[in-house]
């Protein structure tokens, strides 16, 4: 069952006003809106239900816009995004009542708690706005902070918390809540490596284990979205590069091996004969104190014994690793639009 | 039997959830506001300090002008009467347009509650205390200085349009605000430093001078003062205010149109522009 889908969804922003007051720009909105700067473009997306769906995606890629589409906060300029098949701007409070959205990027502009009250009070009163029933919040409460392990914060105010502290709080709200949707806007961006694993681990069994829901992790954080997605959206520029599971993204794009060996007692004929074997793209020698042979290659099972053979009789080899396309090489390869050609 | 209908009403779903978040609000607000405890005791002492300076000030004071025609018999009760309403009216002033323009807004957006009920839910408490604030100045001013205060049908309807003129303005605002993105709030900014120089407040609008008097004349709060001392102080029925009454219902009412207008052609334009809470 499909919860979210985008139908060729596009947006474009007003270009920043000039001047001072920007009465000419203001005039020109006044007759017709100025939309130049691309946000998203003809996006097409389906999110089933349960999936932890991850849109992974550079600074300004366009996935913020995104979530805040689905919660009414920004108007597409094309296209719909409908969430459970309602229109996400037409019927945003009916939405809204099925979905927590955690902007946690932008923790500091918007003052989603307020600062001089507690931890506790702070939940209770966002649980009242999703109207948890009076007779669960305490009860809920009580699991938040105990899950976000933040006992010894409960009646501190909030704003004394640290800001890894403070995202965790907002990361509660989910758990206060139980939605059946939950949007993740950069949900690690302040945390340590500890507290990182601690999000992950509450992402992942009790937002999709124990509660079932259904999750879009908006993310730049390549590992991230490798360790805990079922499915990953690649958004770039605005556009939709490609939608698969992680691990099936990785075979989709032919990214690259590396082979790196450091050598002495080169022949000079080396880089020619190397050239002779097919899978070889790039080969490059630096030379330093040692010297490196770093060659770049794919169909490494067909070819990496005659690669390894052709170097050992022209050189003599000291080192030697072999490096495997990681996500994060993926990423980049689909950001950057290299020559690696999609199958 | 009625008391057990009137039960089910409020605890319908319907009902009773708008309430429950409005208690909510009213709720945090509070502890916020009592989260400054010395300033909140500070407060309370101003308002006595300000009702008793007032009164002498305004015994102190006595002006060439024919305060009768604004019903008051004495201009301490024409000055007092002043203050409440001043504090009435300006009670919308940044009702919607702070929250609008507040970085706190899109936070709220975001949850089920309506937007409506998110304006209404941010003034709860503000407007309990101001009521509260306003209840003890009268009191003050009735006990100590002999303010007449007449409350009758016609105060209330004068109160209320009076209110809903300020609510219209401060819509007005709130959409030019978020169009503009500016942090100024140039119509409330101007109701606000005029309010009490030309609008009669503290003397009568015939005592200013004669290159200041056409402002008074354009300003909402001169007539909604003079109606005011005509109900409150001169203790006239809604029936003989009315031909007085009925320019400011109708101003009120096309303002309000107006000013709704402005506020959801801007509201859908920082929606449009992705601006919401960007001030």
């Amino acid at each position: 069952m499909t919860v979210i889908e985008a139908v060729n969804l596009s947006k474009y922003y007003e270009p920043p006003r000039k001047g001072v007051f920007g009465w000419s720009q203001i005039l020109k909105e006044i007759r017709g809106p100025q939309q130049t700067l691309l946000a998203l473009k003809n996006v097409d997306l389906k999110i089933e239900k349960g999936k932890l769906f991850g849109l992974l995606g550079p600074n300004g890629a366009g996935k913020t816009t995104f979530c805040k589409i689905m919660n009414a906060l920004v108007i597409p300029t094309e296209g719909h995004l409908y969430i459970n098949g309602l229109d996400s701007i037409k019927h945003h409070s009916t939405i809204a009542a099925q979905m927590v959205t955690i902007f946690a990027g932008d923790i500091d502009i918007w003052n989603v708690f307020t600062r001089r009250l507690t931890v506790e009070k702070n939940l209770a009163f966002m649980g009242k706005l999703w109207q948890v029933p009076d007779d669960k919040l305490s009860e809920r409460i009580d699991y938040t902070i105990e899950t976000m392990q933040l006992q010894d914060k409960r009646n501190d105010w909030y704003q004394k918390l640290s800001a890894g502290l403070k995202q965790r709080v907002y990361l509660g709200l989910a758990l206060v809540v139980q939605p059946s949707i939950v949007v993740l806007d950069e949900p690690t961006i302040h945390l340590d490596v500890p507290s990182k694993r601690v999000i992950h681990d509450i992402i992942r069994e009790e937002l999709c284990k124990k509660m079932g829901c259904t999750v879009l992790l908006a993310t730049h954080n390549m590992e991230e979205a490798e360790k805990l997605c079922d499915q990953v959206a690649i958004l770039n520029r605005g556009e939709i590069r490609v939608v698969d599971k992680p691990d099936n993204i990785k075979k989709y794009f032919k990214v690259l091996d590396t082979l790196e060996v450091k050598l002495s007692g080169i022949n000079p004929t080396l880089l020619e004969k190397l050239d002779e074997i097919p899978c070889i793209k790039r080969a490059q020698v630096l030379k330093g104190p040692t010297t490196i042979l770093r060659l770049y290659f794919n169909q490494k099972e067909e070819y990496i014994a005659e690669i390894i053979d052709c170097i050992v009789k022209n050189a003599e080899i000291q080192d030697l690793q072999l490096k495997e396309p990681t996500f994060e090489d993926v990423f980049l390869s689909v950001l950057e639009g290299d020559n690696h050609e999609k199958h | 039997m009625s008391f057990y209908l009137c039960w089910k009403v409020i605890t319908t779903r319907s009902i009773s959830q708008p309430l429950r978040v409005m208690a909510a609000f009213l709720k945090l607000n509070r502890d916020l506001f009592f989260s400054w405890r010395a300033e909140s005791v500070m407060q309370i002492l101003q308002i006595l300090i300000n009702v008793t300076l007032l009164g002498i000030f305004a015994r102190l004071v006595t002006l060439d002008a024919n305060i009768e025609q604004y019903g008051t018999s004495t201009f301490l009760d024409f000055f007092l009467i002043g203050q409440v309403v001043n504090i009435m009216v300006t009670l919308p002033s940044g009702s919607v347009s702070g929250i609008l323009s507040g970085s706190s807004f899109p936070g709220l957006f975001v949850t089920p509650t309506r937007v409506g009920l998110i304006f209404l839910g941010v003034n709860t408490w503000i407007v309990t205390w101001r009521l509260l604030t306003n209840f003890a100045f009268i009191s003050v001013a009735i006990f100590f200085f002999d303010m007449t205060f007449h409350l009758n049908f016609g105060v209330l309807v004068v109160f209320f349009f009076s209110i809903l003129l300020m609510i219209a303005l401060d819509l007005f605002a709130a959409g030019f605000i978020v169009f503009t993105k500016s942090r100024q709030d140039p119509i409330n900014w101007f109701l606000r430093m005029s309010a009490t120089l030309v609008s009669g407040t503290y003397f009568p609008p015939e005592n200013l001078p004669s290159w200041l008097y056409p402002i008074s004349k354009i300003h909402p709060q001169t007539y909604i003062l003079k109606l005011a001392r005509l109900t409150i102080g001169g203790g006239q029925t809604l029936s003989e205010v009315w031909p007085n009454l009925v320019s400011l219902i109708i101003t009120s009412l096309i303002m309000f149109v107006v000013g709704y207008t402005m506020y959801k052609y801007g509201f859908k334009r920082a929606r449009l522009a992705g601006t919401l809470g960007h001030m």
